[in-house]
């Protein structure tokens, strides 16, 4: 299986490369700077994916946490997904309460008092206190118009 | 010396009643985020940004930095109570203070961290504002090459102080700067990197990257762990010597179960008068730190560990400490506050930022309106005095809250850091969409916010890459100008060969630095193989 020490100087690899590759294609005066440290980047990202790949210990992370990353990696995109397509103040509270429920855990009073928390917060203090907007969600957007 | 400017700027802030009502509530929001750990200062600073949104560039930045200037006092009381620290350089603090606490005197340790830090935090600002008037004319001198030579040296030094990992800083560094040149180009306006995206026109903001790489790559973690710090691991990560790494390692065994801690207000003056007593030794760690936080890069957590590692080199029975000295306590604490203002030097004056917090500091401040570089000096410095007044004061309101609340302070060290999770994920991602009002930031923030676990897990340092993305775009800034002003030979100017020196010489030393234990382990085979062999009878 391939290490995660590995996969990550190698993604910073890639990066670099379609960087440089991208710069390449720009008028001179603007691809100045990002060749001038995306070269070197390509070059030091190349030395320690070569260094990882030639390095035989193995990871030292509990391979019980992998379960556990995916987990909350899942929460979290989970969260940005209900933000974007719900909004900060349907979505938040919700999400906010289910987390507690399914991941932490709580007692359900508990998750409700914390997600009416949320929502005090999205909408007390930042639609009506301080005046600024939320995202209402593509969904809602779509439906409205 | 400016005084009428100092002078009036702190009749300003004290006459002020919003100043003054956002500096209290600073105070105990820098408390919480200091004292929850797996929190800290960093997130506490990220969180409030999209708070100061929209305020005057003043009163957004001194509640910032009052905020941040308490965080460390927050800090200590996890770490004397329950032995974990809440950031950083509060784990210089668990050594003493947990034992302390063990031996019944945690009100003494708490009096002592809250005496400490408070004199630290003022003794702090005091040389800063001494050495304005020394420095004032050096920072006049500089022109935009060596502004640009400086943005290099930032990224350099910061990343050789990653510990053993000074390529994947240099890297991290590098990514950062790549990320600041998405956006229209500053000369030509051709896009650069955007794929079309009408949001990627401004460019990745600070914010984003500083809520990527920082908020959720922290709560991911604190989600998987279930746990929030281990000083020994925090203490190498950091890039500490071997003499600190051990020190945390060893003494510490925070317990299954927290014990019941009982704080009165005699124990906390006896703790307070420590201070008094040991005053010398404050002096000494405040002003060698706040010497120290000048450096970027150095005034991160290992100033608190100099320190210490300073009380415990001066005293005449060293191997007591560890063990319960109220002077561990004092100098971890003296340490880790007063390098707040020396740090608050190099990001103010020359964009360069003195820590990984300051970075976050310096974004924020670039987002309120106010350019780091010689025009603080010149164009603003009221706005520079009212910040080191809001080092001072916040740190005698967070001292008088302390103290009167300090029977109570016990249970802050309890609040069950899982339980903020989703707050802080739900805030991180509003701060994302606040700033500029786009949702596709918060499909950025998921991305950039996965490789920044993914930086986390494998020990790619962070910092780095908030310093390129801050520093991208005032050394492309730099650059053109220095380029149009006069070409490549303003880079020959002496200042400019002087910053070209140490940048070559930072890495060099890192080399060196490196080959050293493999030199040694060369030459102690060597010595092996002269060995002759010990024939047993």
């Amino acid at each position: 299986m391939l290490e995660g020490r590995i996969l990550i100087s190698g993604i910073m690899f890639a990066i670099f490369l379609a960087a440089v590759g991208f710069a390449l294609t720009y008028a001179p005066d603007a691809r100045l700077l990002p060749l001038t440290v995306g070269i070197p980047g390509l070059i030091l990202t190349a030395v320690q994916l070569v260094k990882e790949l030639r390095e035989q210990h193995p990871e030292k992370i509990d391979p019980r946490d992998f379960p556990r990353e995916v987990r909350m990696l899942g929460w979290f995109f989970l969260f940005v997904g209900g933000l974007v397509l719900f909004g900060f103040i349907k979505a938040g509270p919700v999400l906010v309460a289910s987390y507690l429920y399914f991941a932490g855990k709580e007692k359900w009073y508990v998750c409700l008092i914390a997600g009416a928390v949320v929502a005090g917060i999205l909408y007390g203090v930042f639609e009506w206190f301080l005046g600024l907007p939320l995202f209402e969600g593509l969904v809602f957007q779509w439906i409205y118009g | 010396m400016h005084l009428d400017v100092a002078l009036s700027t702190l009749v300003h802030l004290l006459t002020t009643p919003q100043l003054l009502f956002l500096m209290t509530i600073a105070v105990p929001m820098g408390i919480f985020f200091g004292s929850t750990p797996g929190l800290g200062g960093k997130l506490g600073l990220v969180l409030l940004i999209p708070i100061v949104f929209g305020m005057p560039a003043l009163t957004g930045a001194v509640f910032l930095c009052a905020m941040h200037a308490v965080v460390h006092t927050g800090g200590s009381i996890p770490s004397i109570l329950v032995g974990v620290p809440g950031d950083g350089p509060a784990a210089a603090t668990v050594l003493d203070g947990y034992a302390m606490t063990k031996k019944g005197l945690a009100g003494r340790a708490l009096g002592a961290s809250f005496g400490a830090s408070t004199v630290g935090g003022l003794l702090g600002a005091v040389f800063l504002g001494l050495s304005l008037s020394i420095l004032e004319p050096m920072i006049l001198m500089f022109s935009p090459a060596e502004f640009f030579l400086l943005a290099l040296l930032g990224i350099t030094f910061i990343a050789m102080l990653s510990g053993n990992n000074f390529l994947k800083g240099l890297i991290s560094g590098f990514f950062g700067l790549m990320v600041a040149f998405i956006g229209l180009d500053p000369s030509t306006g051709d896009e650069r990197y955007t794929f079309g995206q009408l949001f990627l026109w401004d460019g990745v903001s600070i914010i984003v990257s500083v809520l990527s790489m920082f908020a959720i790559p922290e709560m991911i973690s604190l989600g998987v762990k279930g746990r929030s710090f281990d000083p020994a691991v925090a203490a190498a990560a950091a890039g500490k010597s071997e003499f600190v790494a051990r020190a945390a390692a060893e003494p510490v065994s925070p317990p299954a179960r927290p014990m019941k801690v009982k704080v009165s207000y005699a124990q906390i003056w006896e703790g307070m008068w420590d201070v008094v007593v040991h005053k010398w030794l404050v002096l000494r760690c405040a002003l060698l730190v706040a010497a120290i936080g000048v450096i970027p890069g150095l005034g991160g957590d290992a100033a608190a560990w100099m320190a210490y590692g300073h009380t415990v080199q001066s005293s005449k029975n060293p191997e007591t400490f560890g063990t319960g000295r109220v002077e561990g306590v004092i100098g971890a604490e003296t340490g880790s506050c007063a390098k707040e203002a020396g740090s608050l030097l190099p990001t103010l004056f020359f964009g360069v930022p003195g820590s990984s917090g300051m970075a976050i500091m310096l974004g924020a401040f670039l987002m309120l309106g106010l350019q780091p570089g010689p025009t603080m000096l010149t164009e603003h410095l009221d706005i520079v005095w009212s910040l080191i007044w809001a080092l001072a004061i916040a740190n005698v309101i967070c001292v008088i809250m302390l103290v009167a609340a300090a029977p109570w302070i016990a249970k802050l060290g309890s609040v069950k850091a899982g339980f903020l999770i989703p707050y802080v994920i739900v805030l991180a991602l509003l701060g994302c969409y606040i700033y500029g009002g786009n949702w596709q930031n918060l499909v950025l923030i998921a991305v950039m916010g996965s490789i920044g676990y993914m930086f986390k897990r494998h020990d790619w340092p962070r910092a780095p890459f908030v310093i390129g993305v801050i520093l991208g775009p005032i050394a492309e800034d730099s650059l053109l100008k220095s380029l149009a002003l006069g070409g490549i030979g303003f880079f020959f100017r002496p200042i400019s060969m002087v910053l070209v020196a140490l940048i070559i010489g930072s890495i060099a030393f890192y080399i060196y630095r490196s080959r050293k234990p493999a030199l040694n382990k060369a030459a102690a085979v060597k010595q092996d193989l002269g060995k002759p062999e010990v024939k047993h009878a």
